[in-house]
């Protein structure tokens, strides 16, 4: 009795206290994201949000995968914190570096005041792999450097690494209230 | 261990090396002059103390404060919890920056040109963060009390402006645990301090094993005082220095931690080419390992969320290696996975111990990484790096999650094969390694505490066939179980001076004078004086000062780690007034008349402050101005509601953003009032 209820309450609590970011697992990502897309991002510019840096980038969307409100557009543009702006550099620790041009499925909310940003900084974030003759997959973008160089097995528990097609299945899963997770 | 004839491996250099700039213990956010090496010169970011009246950093709380609270909760408290957090690191006596409140200001209102660190709530913030510190720099350099350095020129924390939403909390109210210690952890972020593995208030969730009654550890402590030495510190601190090495090739980025059986870990970062130093050392005998930084973990964006060291170009120096194997020094070349067989390493105050070089084997990826413990209170309140009681008679269980535990892509939790648990040193035996059942991801030992254990943080091993991980602070051993609280009583000393009598069990004596009590009581996060106890072995308590009417939580904090928070998480309250008429009395609301009404750049002013209902006391009695261009010099109690104020502004401004606090009221001029007019707790 008492091992089920260790059990149950340390599944309910997730992570527990200590630092800045807490794990969202995916079904969480995929409820509390307001808008899922496919896409290849171009950096903008970098702007003040209140008195932070935010460096901004465009996606060109490829896919949608879930909007709230209006219909998503082919371009969006969302910020990430720190940056440099008018010789002042910012620094956030967790807030992910884009590639330009690299193929990734963003999760993206938008706060109140209109500013939307990935979720969980870089839990929001996941590279689309494609190889020749094989079906995409998608990698956390942060585990992609020391991942796939190793035995091409996933170097922890907490990797998500499935194919684009389970994460799209999984996504609808969620949005019909059908989750599998 | 081995403490013989390898010892001449080791090459003491003494203390004038200590006191080059070419080393650090802990890591920080470090620049280097250069893009190939050597990168023997790391400059990094810091507040600039020349820059700073008196070492004090000045910290601002927004004066909009959380748009929701949770349940119980109050402005007034959280400004409270908040000023707690900030003395953590204020009170660090080897250290010589200091950190002082500043008052409330509004965010936005001005551009400001002196340091300081500023809190505020935000809108902006997603799911999945509970907060983050920015942290500024110019990119310029400039010569700082102990060489070059980047200086900083502000810090900004934020905080959800909706504190009932918080991701995996919900409500996060600003007594909890994790609310103190999120802030302690930002606090540390502000003054320069990156992430380390070592189970302190720096390290990250995954590792952290830090309280709200013991918030610092060793690597802590360590690294803000290195950062900003205190005079003489570094006379009575060791170091370490050597190289991580695979090959030829020297490991960046490869993590070395010191520690010992009895005492918790301290930790740095090797430079790109392998070389490393660990200054701030306590002197004593360390077991000294390396060990390479875990892969970015769910939510990272780069291994322990470091930021990594930039070249002269601004390009960032990451890692050069997938993993190695961990590797304890020896003394000789080859190093040891068994840290039975590690070599004692001498540590002497104001001497380096160098040559402490690591040649490690690589591996493709860690076999067990980011491991954080879970236990259970009596009340069954979740704790991290459990207390452990000496003297059960039962072992008690001790969940584990992390990387490599359990086999990957096997959803039935099977224990990765080979992983065994034990316990470094004698102090503790660990048994019947397990699984839980699916699909919680977690395992459990039972640790079995030895009657003769030190108390403390005790340390675990993970070892698998071909790898070691280590977890400083696992757990730690206790002799009694947390204090808790059964009752808090409003009453009146002789003199008619407000007390507070709090009955409960576990207060632990001071240590040196065995009669007195070591317990903190904390209301809203600030310390009550404690008198002494009744005969019937109640607290006899003196409260910060707060407003008639004002009720504040009150938990009981012990030096071993424990609160009250681990068996009620929900604290009492205590109401100020309650029916009782103290001395001095304090109105429900105050108001300040203050002359002049605009201090003029470069004029240091006095100012004259007259309170109505107000209740100023001597050396508690705080005064800012919401901006760390207007400089406080001087606060002169000339009467319980009567204040002179020597200021030095640096810019012009006026004195209607005036603050002045005294225990838990905050009389925010700028909002005409007090910062808060209804108190949810009542």
């Amino acid at each position: 009795m008492r091992r089920l209820f260790i059990v149950g309450l340390l599944a309910a609590l997730g992570t527990l206290p200590g630092s800045t970011l807490r794990q969202l697992s995916l079904d969480d990502m995929i409820r509390q994201s307001t808008m899922i897309v496919r896409g290849t991002v171009q950096p903008a510019n970098s702007v003040y949000h209140g008195s932070v840096i935010f460096n901004h980038y465009t996606v060109q969307v490829t896919e949608i995968y879930k909007t709230t409100g209006q219909a998503a557009a082919s371009q969006i543009d969302f910020g990430v914190p720190g940056g440099s702006l008018n010789g002042a550099i910012q620094r956030v620790a967790g807030a992910p570096v884009l590639s330009t041009g690299q193929d990734y499925v963003l999760f993206l909310w938008t706060s109140k005041t209109g500013l939307t940003q990935l979720i969980g900084l870089s839990q929001g974030l996941f590279s689309v792999i494609s190889a020749t003759g094989t079906a995409p997959i998608v990698v956390r973008a942060a585990a992609m450097e020391r991942t796939l160089n190793a035995t091409g097995q996933p170097v922890s528990d907490n990797d998500i690494r499935m194919p684009l097609s389970a994460l799209k299945t999984e996504i609808a899963s969620v949005l019909s209230g059908q989750s599998t997770e | 261990m081995k403490r013989s004839w390898i010892a001449r491996w080791v090459v003491l250099v003494f203390a004038c090396l200590v006191l080059t700039t070419n080393g650090w213990g802990y890591y920080f956010y470090v620049l280097y002059n250069t893009g190939s090496g050597p990168f023997n010169q790391p400059i990094v970011e810091k507040f600039n103390l020349n820059s700073l009246v008196s070492n004090t950093v000045p910290f601002f709380i927004s004066d909009a404060g959380p748009a929701v609270l949770a349940p119980g909760d109050s402005f007034q408290a959280i400004i409270g919890e908040i000023r707690g957090a900030a003395a953590v690191w204020d009170s660090v006596s080897t250290s010589q920056l200091r950190l002082g409140f500043g008052g409330l200001f509004t965010a936005g209102a001005a551009s400001e040109t002196s340091p300081g660190i500023d809190i505020e709530f935000s809108d902006d913030i997603p799911p999945g963060l509970v907060a983050y510190t920015v942290h500024e720099v110019t990119g310029n350099l400039s010569y700082g009390s102990e060489g070059l350095i980047v200086p900083i020129v502000r810090s900004r924390i934020y905080l959800p402006n909706d504190l009932t939403q918080v991701s995996t909390y919900g409500d996060f109210p600003s007594y909890s645990e994790p609310f103190f210690v999120t802030m302690v952890h930002e606090f540390g972020h502000s003054l320069g301090l990156q992430h380390t593995l070592t189970s302190s208030v720096m390290s990250t969730i995954y590792t952290s094993a830090a309280s709200k009654a013991t918030p610092l550890g060793a690597d802590d402590i360590a690294g803000v005082s290195v950062l900003y030495p205190a005079d003489k510190y570094l006379g009575t601190v060791g170091s370490l220095s050597g190289h991580v090495m695979h090959g030829s090739t020297g490991l960046g980025l490869a993590s070395v931690v010191a520690l010992s059986i009895t005492s918790p870990a301290i930790s740095t970062l090797t430079n790109p080419d392998g070389s490393y130093r660990m200054d701030g050392v306590p002197p004593g005998q360390y077991l000294v390992y390396a060990h390479p930084l875990p892969p970015a973990l769910y939510g990272e964006s780069s291994p322990d969320n470091i930021i990594y060291p930039t070249d002269v170009n601004g390009n960032p120096l990451g890692l050069n290696y997938n993993a190695f194997a961990t590797q304890f020094f020896t003394g000789n070349y080859g190093g040891t996975r068994d840290a039975n067989q590690g070599y004692s390493t001498p540590v002497f105050a104001g001497e380096l111990t160098s040559g402490v070089d690591f040649h490690v084997d690589s591996r493709p990826f860690q076999a067990v990484y980011a491991v954080r413990t879970y236990g259970f209170s009596t009340t069954n309140v979740p704790l991290t790096s459990p207390p452990l009681t000496r003297g059960m008679a039962t072992p008690s269980p001790v969940a584990a999650a992390g990387g490599g535990l359990l086999e990957a892509n096997n959803a039935n939790n099977v224990i990765t094969p080979g992983l065994n648990i034990s316990v470094l040193g004698t102090a503790a035996t660990a048994s019947n390694l397990r699984a839980y059942p699916p699909p919680t991801p977690y395992i459990a030992v039972d640790v079995q505490v030895n009657v003769t254990a030190g108390e403390g943080p005790k340390h675990l091993l993970f070892a698998t066939p071909d790898d070691i991980y280590v977890l400083p602070a696992a757990f730690s051993v206790v002799v009694s179980g947390p204090p808790s609280i059964t009752s808090v009583t409003p009453s009146l000393d002789a003199n008619g001076n407000r007390i507070v009598l709090i009955a409960g069990s576990n207060f632990v004596a001071n240590p040196i004078t065995a009669t007195s009590v070591a317990t903190t009581i904390l209301f809203d996060g600030l310390p009550g004086v404690i008198q002494g106890t009744t005969k019937s072995g109640q607290l006899i308590v003196t409260p910060p000062p707060g407003q008639n009417g004002y009720s504040a939580t009150v938990e009981a904090l012990n030096s071993d780690g424990q609160s009250s928070l681990f068996l009620q998480p929900t604290p009492p309250t205590f109401s100020y007034g309650g029916g009782l008429s103290a001395t001095p009395t304090a109105g429900a609301l105050a108001s300040l008349s203050v002359t002049p009404k605009l201090l003029v750049a470069g004029s240091p002013t006095t100012v004259d402050i007259v309170g109505a209902n107000a209740f100023f006391i001597a050396g508690q009695t705080l005064v800012g101005f919401g901006t760390s261009d207007v400089v406080v010099n001087q606060v002169t109690v000339l009467s319980s509601n009567h204040l002179s104020v020597q200021v030095t502004p640096t810019v012009t401004v006026a004195t209607s953003g005036i603050n002045v606090t005294t225990g838990l009221e905050v009389i925010s001029q700028a909002m005409g009032n007090q910062v808060t007019t209804a108190n949810p707790k009542q």
